[in-house]
C-alpha cells in the first residue's frame, strides 16, 4: 500500500491547480458572457460569416444603408448581393469569403441566410411604423453592432410587445398584429 | 422526482411519435436576398401589373397584385375604358385558373388508340413540323383572338393551307351579326351605350351576365339605374329622372330580376314585343326614321301571331312612348346560345325598334364593332369541317369544341393530327393526338382588342409556372422548323420571337397614333397603363340597306304535348360556357337568382310540372334528337309554362377534379333549330339514384315579414329631402341610451370604420364574394361541405324576393355588420371577439378556441366556423394572400373589413405624415363591384361619404335594427317605380 501513498503525495497539488484553472476559465467565461474580452454571443452559423460587429461598429455604417425599406415598408429587408459588392467590388476584394461572395453574385445564386429574428405567422409586424416613430432598432434586436453572429435578443413573444405598447402608449387593438 | 416506468415509456413514446411523424411547420428559417434588385420591386411589397383578362371575349383590363414573384389577386384596371376598374367573378377566378392544380404539366403525344404518353417540346415540333414540311395544311380552331396573335394566326393558316383560321367561341352572337349584316349592310357586333340611356329594353340579352361584355354593361347600368335623387337645380325629382330597365323573355335570368318590368312570354315571342313597338312608333309617327317599307311584313307577321302574351296593349304602347321619348334609349337583342332563324328575327326586330327610335347611331355604335365580330360563323364552320382530311392538321387553341359541339367532334377526328393548345386536359385534348401545355394568360405576352380602338396589353404578371410555351410562339416556332419563318406584314426581317412581333404592331400603333413620343418610352407607358385607347368619338351614321324582311310566323294557338316543351338553354354568370368549371370559387359561388352551387338543375313551371308528375327536386330527363340530359328538377314560375331551362357550363366528363362529374352538359341537347329559340325537347321523369344535382346555400328566399330587403316607392322618396326619413341609431357614442343598452359606450379615437351598401345598385352578380374568397385566403369546401351548411363565404349576396311579387328579387349583399353593441363578443369566453380601437369588431384567431357561441348569437349569421383544415391543392397554396392568416380547424373566421387593407393605407398615411383620405380603404369587394354598390369610409370623419349617406340619405336604414346591435354597414333601399 505504501506504493498508493507515494503516488497520492506526489500527485497533492493537483487539485489546487485544477481549482485554480476552474476558477480562471470561469473568470475568462464570465468575461466573454459579459462581453469584455471578446465582445459575441454566438449566433446561428451563416454561410458567409458577416460580421454586424465589423461594419456597424468598426466601419460606422448605419443599418438603414444596408436594410433600406426598413422605414417605408413592413420588412426590414435583406440586402440583395448587389449591395455588398458597392463596397466589396473595390476593397478586400481577395477574402476567401469575399471572392465567394463575388462567384455567387456571378453565378447569379443568392447567399441563403440562416434567420435569426422571426415572429409567428399569424403576426404581422410593421417595421416602418416603428422606425417612424422613432423606436430603436437595439429594442427589439439587442446591440447589433456588437455582435458578429446576430443572436435574437429575446424570443418575440407577445408580452414583450404589448409590455412595450404599455410603456409608449401605444394602440392595443389586437387587430394591430393579428388578422 | 422518481420516475415510474410507466411514466418513462409514455413520454418516450409521446415524443417519438412527435417527432417521427414531424409536424409540418409553415416557418421556414431562411432568408433569400435577390441578387440584382428589380426597381421598384420591394420584396414583402405588393406590384400590380397592367395587363388584360381573357377569361371570356370581353377583354376587360386588369392590374394583378403581385408579391414576392407570384400573382395573388386580379383587379380591375381603373383606367381601363371596358371595365373602368371593376371585375366580375369570372375574372377574379383568372388566379385560380393560373394556379390550377389540374393544368397540364407536360407535352402529352396519344395513339389513335387513346394510350397517353409524356412526351417532350423537342418531339412535338419535330412531329408537327415534319408535317407540315410533307405539305400537311394547317386548320386552326381558336378561342376569340385579335390583335398580334390572330396576325401570327392569320399568317400560319394562310402560309400552311388555304388560310383556314376560325374563331371559334360556343356563344358567337351570331344572330346579331346577321342582323346587322341584313338591316345595314354591317356584319357587325356594335358597341351599344347603356350609360347614358334612359331606358333599356332587353329582348333576353342577359347583359349583366353573359352578354358581349357584361363588366362593362354592368358598371353603365349601375350608374343609369342607380338612384341619384334630385338632379342638380331641378326642384323635384320627376319620374323620369330614375331611368327605367325592361326585360322581354321567357325566363326570370338575374338580368331579369333588376328589370323594373319583367315581360314574361313564350320563347320565340320576343319578336312579338319588338315589331309590335315598331309598329305603334311607325304608326303614331312617333319615330325619327322612316321604316314604311317594313310595315308590310310586320302587319303580316303581326296579324298571324295574334294578341302579345304577357302583357296589356295599353303598356305597349306606353313602352314605346317611353322608349321614344327619353333623350337616349336602347334595345338589346338575345339571347345567347342561340344562332337559328328566330333568334336571328329577333336582332332584326330589335335593331328595327332601335332603328325606328333613331337609336342606331346614337346608342348602338357600328364605328367601334366588337371583336365578336369577328367570331367564325355557322356556315363558315361548317365549310372548314366538312374539307377536314387525313392531310389535314387541326391546331385547338384555347377552345372546348368537344364539349361545346359534341356534334362537330367526328369531323374533326377525321384530321390526320389534332394538336390541343390549352391549359387543361379538358374534353377536346383528351380527344388529340398532341397536347401542348400553353402558357395561362397571366404568364405570357399578347394583346387584345376587345373593341375598335382599345388596343389592351397583356405581359406576364409572372413568370412560368411549368414548362409551357405562349401559342404566338408556337407557331412561329413551327413555321421556322418548316424552313418558312413568318413574318409580319410590312417587315422584312422574321421576328425573333413573338414578343418582336408584338413590339412590331404597337410600332405601327405608335407611328400612327402617338409619332413623337419615343418607341422605348411609348412602350413603358403602354405597359404602365394596360393599353393604348383613345377617346370615344360620335358614332358614325348608317344607313338601312334593306327595305323589307320576312319573319317566321309565330304560331298563334300552341298546342303543346305534356311531355313536349321549348327549351331555354342559358349561360351561367359564374361558368359561361363552361371553360371556367374547374374552379373552386365559381362552382362554390352561387347562382344569383337560385342560391345553387355545385351543379345546374331544370326550371320549369308548376303547371307544365304538375301534368308530368314532378315534384321539386324530382330528377328528370331532357331529349332532344341531338341528346339527352338529366338534372334534378326545380319548380318555379320564373320560367315560361311552355319553357324549361337549363344552364350550360357544367358536365365535364374532363377538364379536373372540380369540373368532372358535376351537373349535366347542356350543349349535349345539341342545336335543333326547328322552332323557338332552342328547339324543342321532350321531358319526363326518372328515378333518381344518389344524390344528384346541385346544393341549395339559401332555404327560402322569403323575408316572412322581416323586411331584410327594403323597398320603397318612388313616389316617396322622390319628394324626401336630404336627412328626412328614419334617422339611425348611429354606430358612434350618440347611438348609446342608457335605458336600452346593457354594456357602456364605445369611444373611438381615429377611425370608425363604415360601409354604405346601396342596394338599387347591386344586381347580385356576386363578384364581391368572389373577391372576397380571392382575397382572404376562404377556402372552397367542395360539395359535400356545402350540403351540410359548411360554406365559408364571409360575403354572400342572397336573393330576397319582393313580399307579394314573384318576380322582383333585391340583393343583400350580407357581411359582417361590424356592430356597435355586437351580440356576438360578450359571449366570448376567451375574448377572441373583441372590438377594436376603430370600430372593427375583431377576431382573433389565435385565441379562438371554437366554442362556436359567437355564430350562435349572431343575428346576421356571417360567422364562419373551420370544421375541417383546408388542403390546397398545389400549386393553389401559392394564391394565399401572404397579408392574411390562413386559418385552420376549430377557428371562427368571418369579414374582416379586410383590416389588412385598411392597415396598408393607414400605415401608407402615417408615413406620409397625413390623415387617411375618404375612399383611400378599399376592401376587396369595394374594389371589385361592377356597379359600385359599396361605399366604404370613417364615420369620424364628418366630410366622407358614409357620413353623409347614414345622415342623410332618405334610403338609409340597418337590417334587423329593432335588435339595437347598431351596425356598420347601412344599406339603401331599393327603389320601386311605378313604371
Amino acid at each position: 500500500m505504501g506504493d498508493t501513498r507515494q503516488i497520492e503525495k506526489k500527485f497533492m497539488w493537483k487539485p489546487a491547480v485544477v481549482s485554480l484553472l476552474v476558477l480562471l476559465l470561469g473568470f475568462l467565461a464570465a468575461l466573454v458572457l459579459y462581453g469584455v474580452v471578446y465582445p459575441t454571443y454566438l449566433g446561428v452559423r451563416q454561410p458567409i460569416p458577416f460580421s454586424h460587429r465589423v461594419h456597424v461598429y468598426t466601419k460606422h455604417i448605419s443599418c438603414m444603408m444596408c436594410h433600406s425599406q426598413v422605414a417605408t415598408s413592413a420588412r426590414a429587408g435583406i440586402p440583395p448581393l448587389q449591395t455588398c459588392l458597392l463596397c466589396h467590388e473595390r476593397i478586400i476584394r481577395t477574402h476567401p469569403y469575399i471572392v465567394k461572395l463575388r462567384e455567387h453574385f456571378q453565378q447569379g445564386k443568392p447567399v441563403i441566410w440562416e434567420r435569426v429574428n422571426w415572429v409567428p405567422e399569424f403576426v404581422y409586424f410593421n417595421h416602418s411604423m416603428h422606425i417612424n416613430k422613432g423606436i430603436d432598432c437595439g429594442i427589439c434586436h439587442g446591440d447589433v453592432s456588437m455582435m458578429d453572429r446576430v443572436v435574437p435578443k429575446q424570443e418575440f413573444q407577445m408580452g414583450f410587445c404589448i409590455e412595450c405598447h404599455r410603456r409608449n402608449n401605444a394602440t392595443h387593438d389586437c387587430m394591430g398584429c393579428h388578422r | 422526482m422518481p420516475i415510474s416506468r410507466r411514466t418513462f415509456m409514455w413520454l418516450t413514446g409521446g415524443s417519438g411519435v412527435a417527432l417521427a411523424t414531424d409536424p409540418s411547420r409553415k416557418l421556414i428559417n431562411k432568408l433569400i436576398p435577390q441578387i440584382i434588385p428589380p426597381e421598384n420591386i420591394k420584396p414583402g411589397e405588393w406590384v400590380s401589373f397592367a395587363t388584360t383578362c381573357r377569361e371570356c371575349p370581353a377583354g376587360c383590363g386588369v392590374h394583378v397584385r403581385h408579391r414576392d414573384g407570384r400573382a395573388t389577386k386580379a383587379e380591375g384596371n381603373p383606367l381601363h375604358p371596358i371595365n373602368r376598374g371593376r371585375l366580375c367573378p369570372r375574372g377574379q377566378s383568372a388566379l385560380q385558373g393560373l394556379y390550377d392544380p389540374d393544368r397540364l404539366k407536360s407535352v402529352v403525344q396519344r395513339t389513335r388508340q387513346g394510350r397517353e404518353a409524356r412526351s417532350s417540346w423537342t418531339e412535338a415540333l419535330e412531329a408537327i413540323s415534319s408535317r407540315l414540311k410533307a405539305g400537311d395544311r394547317a386548320i386552326i380552331l381558336s378561342s376569340l383572338q385579335t390583335g398580334s396573335l390572330a396576325e401570327v394566326m392569320k399568317q400560319f393558316t394562310d402560309r400552311f393551307g388555304a388560310g383556314r383560321l376560325l374563331m371559334y367561341e360556343a356563344f358567337n352572337h351570331e344572330p346579331l351579326k346577321t342582323a346587322n349584316e341584313k338591316l345595314f349592310g354591317l356584319p357587325l357586333i356594335p358597341s351599344f351605350d347603356i350609360g347614358t340611356s334612359e331606358m333599356v329594353i332587353s329582348f333576353c340579352a342577359d347583359f349583366l351576365e353573359t352578354w358581349i361584355s357584361p363588366v362593362s354593361f354592368a358598371a353603365q347600368f349601375g350608374d343609369m339605374h342607380a338612384f341619384h335623387g334630385k338632379r342638380a337645380g331641378s326642384k323635384e325629382v320627376r319620374a323620369q329622372d330614375l331611368n327605367r330597365f325592361v326585360y322581354v323573355g321567357p325566363r326570370l335570368s338575374m338580368t331579369a330580376a333588376n328589370a323594373d318590368e319583367f315581360v314574361q312570354v313564350p320563347p320565340g315571342a320576343e319578336r312579338l314585343v319588338a315589331l309590335t313597338l315598331v309598329k305603334i312608333i311607325v304608326e303614331n309617327g312617333w319615330g325619327s326614321n322612316d321604316l314604311a317599307s317594313f310595315m308590310p311584313a310586320i302587319n303580316r307577321f303581326l296579324k298571324q301571331c295574334g294578341p302579345v302574351p304577357g302583357i296589356s296593349p295599353k303598356r305597349l304602347i306606353k313602352l314605346a312612348v317611353m322608349f321614344t321619348d327619353a333623350q337616349s334609349s336602347v334595345a338589346l337583342a338575345g339571347p345567347l346560345g342561340a344562332n337559328n332563324q328566330i333568334a336571328m328575327e329577333t336582332a332584326v326586330a330589335v335593331g328595327l325598334l332601335n332603328h325606328a327610335a333613331g337609336r342606331t347611331s346614337q346608342n348602338v355604335d357600328f364605328s367601334r364593332p366588337h371583336a365578336l365580330s369577328a367570331t367564325a360563323r355557322e356556315a363558315e364552320l361548317q365549310g372548314v369541317l366538312a374539307g377536314i382530311g387525313p392531310r389535314e392538321i387541326v391546331f385547338v387553341h384555347d377552345t372546348n369544341p368537344f364539349y361545346s359541339r359534341p356534334d362537330i367532334a367526328p369531323f374533326i377526328r377525321k384530321a390526320g393530327m389534332v394538336v390541343s393548345m390549352g391549359t387543361l386536359m379538358d374534353e377536346t385534348a383528351k380527344a388529340s393526338d398532341w397536347v401542348l401545355p400553353m402558357d395561362f394568360p397571366l404568364e405570357m405576352w399578347g394583346d387584345y382588342e376587345p373593341v375598335a380602338g382599345v388596343n389592351g396589353i397583356m405581359q406576364p404578371t409572372m413568370g412560368r409556372l411549368y414548362d409551357t410555351c405562349s401559342p404566338g410562339d408556337l407557331f412561329l416556332e413551327l413555321s421556322r422548323r418548316t424552313g418558312q419563318p413568318l413574318s409580319r406584314t410590312g417587315t422584312s426581317q422574321p421576328p425573333q420571337d413573338f414578343l418582336a412581333w408584338i413590339r412590331q404592331r404597337w410600332e405601327v400603333l405608335r407611328t400612327k397614333t402617338d409619332p413623337n413620343t419615343p418607341s422605348e418610352e411609348f412602350w413603358m407607358d403602354v405597359l404602365r397603363k394596360g393599353g393604348l385607347w383613345k377617346e370615344r368619338e360620335k358614332p358614325r351614321p348608317v344607313q338601312l340597306k334593306q327595305s323589307e324582311i320576312a319573319f317566321t310566323p309565330f304560331p298563334r294557338e300552341q298546342q303543346q304535348a305534356t311531355d313536349a316543351a321549348e327549351l331555354w338553354l342559358w349561360a351561367s354568370i359564374m361558368l359561361y360556357d363552361g371553360r371556367l368549371a374547374n374552379r373552386g370559387w365559381l362552382q362554390e359561388a352561387p347562382d344569383p337568382i337560385t342560391f345553387y352551387v355545385w351543379g345546374n338543375w331544370i326550371d320549369i313551371h308548376p303547371g307544365k310540372a304538375a301534368g308530368l308528375g314532378l315534384k321539386d327536386g324530382d330528377l328528370a330527363e331532357l331529349t332532344t334528337s341531338a341528346g339527352m340530359v338529366r338534372a334534378p328538377v326545380r319548380i318555379s314560375k320564373e320560367v315560361h309554362e311552355q319553357t324549361v331551362a337549363l344552364a350550360y357550363g357544367q358536365g365535364h366528363s374532363e377538364m379536373g377534379k372540380n369540373a368532372r362529374g358535376v351537373g349535366t352538359n347542356a350543349f349535349m341537347l345539341g342545336r335543333e333549330t326547328a322552332t323557338g329559340m332552342f328547339g324543342t325537347c321532350r321531358i319526363r321523369r326518372v328515378e333518381r339514384s344518389d344524390d344528384y344535382g346541385p346544393r341549395a346555400t339559401a332555404h327560402s328566399t322569403e323575408q316572412f315579414g322581416r323586411e331584410i330587403v327594403q323597398w320603397a316607392p318612388f313616389s316617396q322618396v322622390s319628394t324626401m329631402e336630404p336627412g328626412d326619413g328614419e334617422k339611425l341609431i348611429m354606430p358612434l357614442p350618440e347611438g348609446y341610451r342608457s335605458g336600452k343598452d346593457m354594456y357602456p359606450k364605445r369611444e373611438y379615437l381615429k377611425h370608425r370604420w363604415a360601409m354604405v351598401i346601396d342596394l338599387q345598385r347591386c344586381i347580385g352578380c356576386g363578384a364581391c364574394s368572389v373577391a372576397c374568397y380571392a382575397e382572404n385566403n376562404i377556402p372552397v369546401i367542395g360539395k359535400a361541405g356545402v350540403g351540410g351548411g359548411r360554406e365559408m363565404a364571409w360575403l354572400r349576396v342572397p336573393p330576397y324576393r319582393k313580399p307579394g311579387s314573384i318576380m322582383r328579387y333585391g340583393w343583400l349583399p350580407m357581411l359582417c355588420q361590424h356592430c356597435d353593441a355586437a351580440p356576438c363578443e360578450p359571449v366570448c369566453p376567451v375574448f377572441a371577439a373583441v372590438h377594436n380601437e376603430e370600430g372593427l369588431n375583431a377576431q382573433v384567431y389565435n385565441r379562438c378556441i371554437g366554442t362556436r357561441y359567437c355564430s350562435n348569437n349572431c343575428p346576421y349569421k356571417v360567422r364562419r366556423f373551420n370544421w375541417v383544415n383546408i388542403e390546397w391543392r398545389k400549386p393553389l397554396d401559392l394564391q394565399l394572400n401572404p397579408e392574411v392568416t390562413v386559418r385552420s380547424r376549430g377557428v371562427m373566421e368571418k369579414c374582416t373589413f379586410c383590416i389588412q387593407r385598411i392597415r396598408e393605407v393607414e400605415y401608407r398615411a402615417a408615413r406620409e405624415k397625413r390623415p387617411v383620405r375618404d375612399g383611400e380603404v378599399q376592401p376587396a369587394c369595394v374594389q371589385t363591384c361592377p356597379t359600385k354598390v359599396f361605399t366604404f369610409g370613417d364615420l369620424l370623419d364628418p366630410n366622407s361619404e358614409v357620413t353623409r349617406l347614414t345622415r342623410n340619405d332618405p334610403r338609409r336604414y340597418h337590417v334587423l335594427e329593432e335588435l339595437n346591435t347598431k351596425p356598420a354597414i347601412a344599406y339603401l333601399k331599393k327603389v320601386e317605380v311605378e313604371i
